[in-house]
């Protein structure tokens, strides 16, 4: 796993280096640190990186405005902060985790089991998708997507007009930030289940799901059966 | 109540009152010239050929001012004709108001004595300003009368003091005196009125209009005390000359005051304005037929329709307490009640204290909830979320690598609430206690960032006065906006005095991303420091930016606060 720490302060910045590196011991391939910003931003376009720990009130500022451009990247973001208050907020925007000061090497560790997979508790969910459209971020709704698809190292979202979308995250990432209502119908897709029309078997025990749109996404074998009841 | 229906009340009872008081007077009496004679000092007789006739269009005058120097020794033959159609009264009294020792006499008959003359007519015993005469029964029967003053004032031989020559039936006499000093005691309601206002300015000196207007009140109070005792309290007639004196005195101050403090209060502050006052003084001296007072008046009046046409706040109130002022020395049938629309001023000016008291109670509220608002945000700012969950983070890992420097770090966090509690509840507190809170934050982020902070001080006075956290607003904010790292960094503290001012210079160096020119909105703790200042120091300034490498900040105050 390819780190990076963004906090301005020595002291926290310290206490999540070595509680970072007690949780994941060898599974850390790098860890870089970061004071501020624009030191942030040249490590993250000189290097790629699998998490980003963030500091949202660094050097005073607000890194809200920040957050919505970090969530387009490819990588997971914890965010690190006294404000709590925001923390459905940052949610919303699509981090992984909220990790409220002070913190333990507990509470941190179930972050990183978030993005390990071994923990798939949540309670806060994305309500958007941020994309970077031209100059500008595009926060898309989820309601308004129907389904996303695997391209790559990276995925595409289809919205429920018909026009798409690119996200530099890859679909296993997007899956631990969406609700529930999203289900990874085959290794290549990910379904909005609120805009299906219903499942079709088609030919060949090949199963598509399909929504109000017309469009159609094949579905595995496995997730046919389980859908076949909850659809039923 | 709003001062402009204040206005119309106390003209409504200014009207309501005239009415009531006005008393028509009913004299059977009356003259129509006047005859002035010089009498020898020795033989006590009248040269005839220095008879000064004043005659003007009196037609049948009953009540006259004249305004002329008597000689040393004179002699004052005023033919009386009765009015036919009026009914014969009980009655009729003369009054005088002639500065002189004198005798008076009623066809021949000597009816009364203001002092004593010898019989060449010398002073023997000194007469008084004023005195009323019973005029013979005979008066109101017969058609014509001469009367005749004989008299001296060798005490005041150069001095022109008007005398007023008043016929009147017994009823009017007497209330036409409780009328007039009913209306002189209103005078000193000017009085009250101008020390409230002195007290104001002396409490607040926010408002240099308070001071002219205060002294423009107490000034106009004494002219009309001094018309008080010149008319009613009859003094011993040399006296005279020192209450015109004062009163002239109070005049040409009244003059000048009043046009200053109608000028200030409208804002209109520039020295070629204030220079405008001394036009009445100045036009006294030439030949226009006006007084000084009123000539301040109208002064008065010509700068409020300038500030009415001009919009300014209070120009109605001014213009119309003006035009009422000129109006009772200039519209003749209001000149001989100039006291009742005196009157109605005072009721006016009672009714302004009364809005003043209550706006400034409002405003003291006000402030007290602001105080009680600033002290919340202090706390709250400095209690924030973010500097105790940041500290206490740095403190669980201190605790955890080093539990020696994390138990100081707790000791430190401890301190610094113990006196934001202590001082957010003080208006001012010693730049010491400041300086004391500042070294305890300082100490703190140096284990939160693990780096070397000095505060250097320059010429501090210890003692002096400050609102709390404004110092340590400044450092939060330099710890907070630039990119230090684990290095050692100065900060700079000095202060100067300079013409009762006090200016505490503060400097951080200057290591941001964001280039110099780049404005930044004030934030909170900026805005904290500003609203601190406003509500401690009558005046102060703010100043901050970039200066070479480091950014500076410069707050100016008066030496001694508005505690």
């Amino acid at each position: 796993m390819n780190i990076l720490i963004v906090e301005d302060e020595a002291s926290i910045r310290d206490r999540l280096l070595r509680l970072t590196r007690s949780i994941l011991e060898n599974r850390i391939q790098s860890l870089e640190t970061a004071n501020s910003l624009p030191e942030a931003e040249s490590l993250l376009a000189a290097n790629s990186f699998d998490v980003l720990l963030l500091d949202l009130n660094l050097n005073g500022e607000d890194g809200f405005e920040l957050l919505k451009s970090l969530a387009t990247r490819s990588f997971h973001t914890i965010v690190v902060s006294a404000y709590s208050q925001r923390a459905i907020e940052a949610f919303e925007l699509g981090v992984i985790d909220f990790v409220a000061k002070p913190f333990d090497q507990e509470r941190l560790a179930k972050s990183f089991n978030r993005i390990l997979g071994s923990d798939t508790t949540r309670s806060h969910f994305a309500k958007f998708l941020a994309v970077r459209s031209h100059t500008r971020i595009e926060l898309i709704p989820l309601d308004e997507i129907e389904y996303i698809q695997a391209d790559g190292p990276c995925s595409l979202i289809v919205k429920t007009d018909g026009s798409q979308r690119p996200h530099d995250k890859m679909l296993k990432d997007l899956s631990q930030l969406l609700p529930p209502s999203f289900e990874r119908v085959h290794k290549s897709f990910i379904a909005n289940m609120k805009a299906i029309s219903g499942l079709q078997n088609g030919a060949n025990h090949k199963n598509n799901l399909s929504f109000h749109s017309g469009k159609q996404i094949p579905v595995s074998r496995s997730k046919a059966k389980e859908l076949k009841t909850k659809i039923q | 109540m709003r001062p402009t229906r204040s206005i119309f009340l106390s003209l409504f009872v200014f009207l309501s009152v005239s009415a009531i008081s006005l008393r028509a007077n009913d004299p059977i009496l009356g003259f129509d010239h006047i005859e002035i004679y010089e009498r020898s000092p020795d033989s006590g007789e009248s040269i005839p050929e220095t008879k000064q006739l004043i005659e003007q269009d009196y037609p049948f005058a009953t009540n006259q001012s004249i305004a002329q120097l008597l000689p040393s020794h004179f002699e004052i033959k005023i033919p009386l004709s009765r009015k036919t159609e009026a009914t014969p009264s009980k009655s009729d009294v003369i009054s005088l108001y002639l500065g002189a020792t004198y005798e008076l006499y009623f066809d021949q008959q000597l009816i009364g004595k203001n002092g004593a003359l010898s019989p060449t007519g010398q002073e023997i015993e000194i007469g008084r300003s004023y005195n009323s005469f019973a005029l013979p029964s005979s008066s109101s029967h017969e058609t014509n009368h001469t009367l005749r003053i004989r008299g001296t004032h060798t005490h005041t031989p150069g001095s022109k003091h008007s005398f007023i020559i008043v016929l009147n039936s017994l009823e009017g006499t007497i209330a036409a005196t409780r009328a007039t000093t009913i209306n002189y005691c209103l005078f000193l309601g000017f009085a009250l009125f101008g020390a409230y206002l002195l007290a104001y300015f002396l409490l607040n000196r926010k408002l240099p209009q308070y001071l002219f207007l205060g002294l423009s009140c107490l000034l106009f109070s004494a002219y009309a005390v001094n018309k008080l005792f010149y008319y009613q309290l009859n003094v011993l007639y040399p006296n005279l000359d020192t209450i015109a004196f004062i009163a002239n005195t109070a005049n040409i101050a009244l003059s000048i005051c009043a046009p200053i403090a109608t000028l200030l209060v409208f804002g209109y502050k520039r020295p070629w304005m204030l220079a405008l006052s001394i036009i009445p003084l100045l036009a006294s001296f030439t030949s226009i037929p006006l007084y000084i007072v009123p000539l301040t008046f109208i002064l008065c009046l010509a700068i409020s329709l300038v500030a009415l046409f001009q919009k300014r706040p209070h120009a109605l109130h001014s213009t119309l307490i003006s035009a009422v002022l000129v109006a009772s020395y200039q519209v003749p049938f209001l000149v001989p009640h100039q006291a009742y629309c005196f009157g109605a001023l005072m009721l006016f000016f009672l009714v302004s204290t009364i809005n003043l008291l209550i706006q400034e109670s409002r405003q003291r509220n006000q402030t007290q909830l602001r105080n009680a608002r600033l002290q919340l945000e202090l706390l709250k700012s400095k209690i924030q979320p973010h500097f105790v969950l940041n500290s206490l983070t740095s403190a669980i890992e201190w605790i955890e690598t080093n539990p020696q420097q994390g138990a100081k770090l707790i000791q430190e966090l401890a301190r610094e609430f113990d006196l934001l509690s202590t001082i957010s509840e003080l208006p001012l507190i010693e730049l010491e206690t400041e300086l004391e809170s500042c070294r305890t934050y300082l100490r703190i982020m140096e284990y939160r960032k693990k780096a070397k902070y000095h505060l250097r001080l320059e010429n501090i006075d210890p003692q002096s006065q400050i609102p709390p956290s404004i110092i340590r607003n400044l450092l939060e904010n330099a710890l907070t906006h630039n990119h230090y790292g684990q290095g050692e960094v100065t900060f700079h503290l000095s202060q100067n005095v300079q013409a009762k001012q006090r200016v505490l210079r503060f400097s951080a160096p200057f290591i941001s991303t964001k280039p110099h020119s780049t404005p930044r909105p004030d934030g909170t703790g900026i805005r904290y420091i500003k609203a601190r200042l406003a509500e401690s120091y009558p005046h102060w300034t703010f100043k901050h930016g970039p200066e070479a490498d480091n950014w500076i900040t410069e707050i100016t105050t008066p030496l001694n606060a508005e505690a």
